[in-house]
């Protein structure tokens, strides 16, 4: 019900949103993003509009995306994305095909160590695709060895492995540029990285990601809608705190009248 | 003896090399480290196999013994094999379990919502424990509590909808107090990792041996 509420809300994008955002736009056409899926169905309705937005901006922008996941079950949504953003712009007129402009390598086990071994070697850590095909053959793999050939590393992560893993191994290591999108909770953990710059921008949560789909002008996204349901969770939450702290002082005077 | 100290050398030795790996940039390095890379990626894939054994070691004798939630483990284990089997019908009929397929069809339609369900079940819990347990006792307790209202209205756009300033005095927050924080926990984390695989390497620590 509160997701088709008529209510206009204010959005102010902040600097981390931000910092996404120009990460992408900064990319020249053709350039390859790299987007590891480190996240499950479990914090789908968190992370997907995320998810969807970043890999709608990167194909409208003529990047091609190499898509892998740390979690097992990321490969499967990487599918769902690329299949509805694929969907998404068809209807806008542009075409983009699995292969070409974006590929879904699956999961590989490892966390940390597969890190390491993708920025050695990314056809030794995957020789073949997700629907078993090889690098080889793929046009999009052609000549695309290590993190050197990547322009931009985007996490998107629920816990362990995530964000932290590829700053250590990734982006300290072989000095590529990342960003970021986490569940709400993750995301008081990054400001220290952010500000340190060795996060160029994240995603905190559903509101992240509705600052996102604000800034691509996506205003009948999917996170978008949510963040109606999420103002009036927040305040009811707010609420039942509010009336706890009311019951606690009504008890605690009485007995210090009883006194 | 050599049962005891092989293990320990083998750890000095192999620890000791990654981590020079990291220092060095010397191509007979880096190959040998990229093939010790491989083989760790080939023996976590074979513990995942044995996380699996272990599951059904574990549930298999308590639906045996009819012990506490049998069925719920029973739940578990016929689950696990069904999607299991399903998977790997998949990878030999078709060679691979993406795109349309019965494997897909089971994640997107059960294994999907009802992973959301036992996720979105937090909510009734959080609510719960906001009445309980956010309460004012006392001076620190209501900063805390006053930090967390600020940032869950700032947070959302109805709160900018309120006033300008909220969300302003939520990202204050979270990239001043927050942030220095976080900083500290990230430092003395960080250490303690150093610290626990220095002792890990000279084998002053021994997980990997049991009982010693």
């Amino acid at each position: 019900m509160f997701l088709r509420l008529p209510v206009k809300l204010k959005y102010a994008p902040d600097e981390k949103t931000r910092g996404v955002y120009d990460a992408v736009e900064s990319l020249e056409p053709g350039t390859i993003v790299y987007i590891s899926a480190d996240y499950g169905p479990s914090t789908r309705a968190e992370l997907l509009p995320m998810h969807e937005a970043i890999v709608y901006h990167a194909l409208k922008r003529d990047l091609r995306i190499v898509s892998a996941a740390l979690w097992p079950d990321g490969p499967p949504l990487i599918d769902l994305v690329f299949g509805k953003i694929k969907a998404e712009l068809a209807e806008e007129g542009i075409q983009k095909e699995y292969g070409a402009d974006f590929v879904n390598l699956g999961y590989k086990a490892g966390n940390d160590v597969t890190i390491v071994k993708i920025g050695s070697s990314i056809p030794e850590t995957f020789p073949v695709d997700y629907n078993k095909t090889p690098l080889a053959s793929l046009p999009l793999m052609q000549g695309v060895k290590n993190f050197d050939q990547i322009g931009l590393l985007v996490d998107i992560s629920a816990g362990w492995p995530g964000v932290r893993e590829w700053l250590q191994q990734a982006q300290q290591r072989f000095k590529i540029r990342l960003v970021a999108g986490v569940t709400a909770v993750m995301a008081p953990d990054l400001y220290a990285f952010f500000q340190s710059k060795q996060i160029e921008g994240f995603l905190g949560g559903l509101a992240g990601a509705a600052e996102y789909e604000y800034l691509l002008g996506r205003l009948e996204g999917r996170a978008m809608a949510g963040m109606n349901v999420q103002s009036i969770a927040h305040f009811v939450i707010l609420g039942f705190i509010l009336f706890g702290n009311v019951l606690y002082y009504r008890q605690w005077r009485r007995s210090r009248l009883e006194r | 003896m050599l049962r005891d100290k092989a293990p320990v050398w083998i750890t000095f030795i192999v620890g000791a090399f990654m981590v020079s790996k990291f220092f060095l940039n010397v191509p007979q390095v880096t190959k040998v480290a990229g093939e010790l890379e491989q083989w760790c990626l080939i023996i976590v894939g074979i513990s995942i196999v044995l996380g699996v054994v272990n599951i059904l070691r574990v549930n298999l004798k308590v639906v045996a013994n009819r012990g506490r939630d049998w069925g719920y483990k029973l739940a578990l284990i016929v689950s696990m094999l069904g999607m299991t089997a399903v998977g790997i019908v998949e990878l030999i009929v078709r060679k691979s379990i993406a795109g349309e397929s019965v494997f897909q069809y089971l994640y997107r339609n059960v294994y999907t919502p009802l992973s959301a369900t036992m996720f979105s079940l937090l909510a009734f819990f959080i609510a719960s424990a906001a009445f309980r347990a956010f309460r004012a006792r006392n001076f620190r307790a209501a900063v805390l509590l006053v930090a967390g209202a600020i940032v869950m209205i700032g947070r959302v756009p109805l709160g900018a909808t309120i006033h300008p300033i909220l969300p302003k005095l939520a990202d204050w927050i979270m990239a001043y107090p927050n942030a220095a924080g976080q900083r500290g926990m990230v430092i003395g984390a960080a250490l303690g990792v150093v610290a626990t695989g220095l002792r890990v390497i000279f084998g002053i620590e021994r997980p990997y041996l049991r009982g010693n």
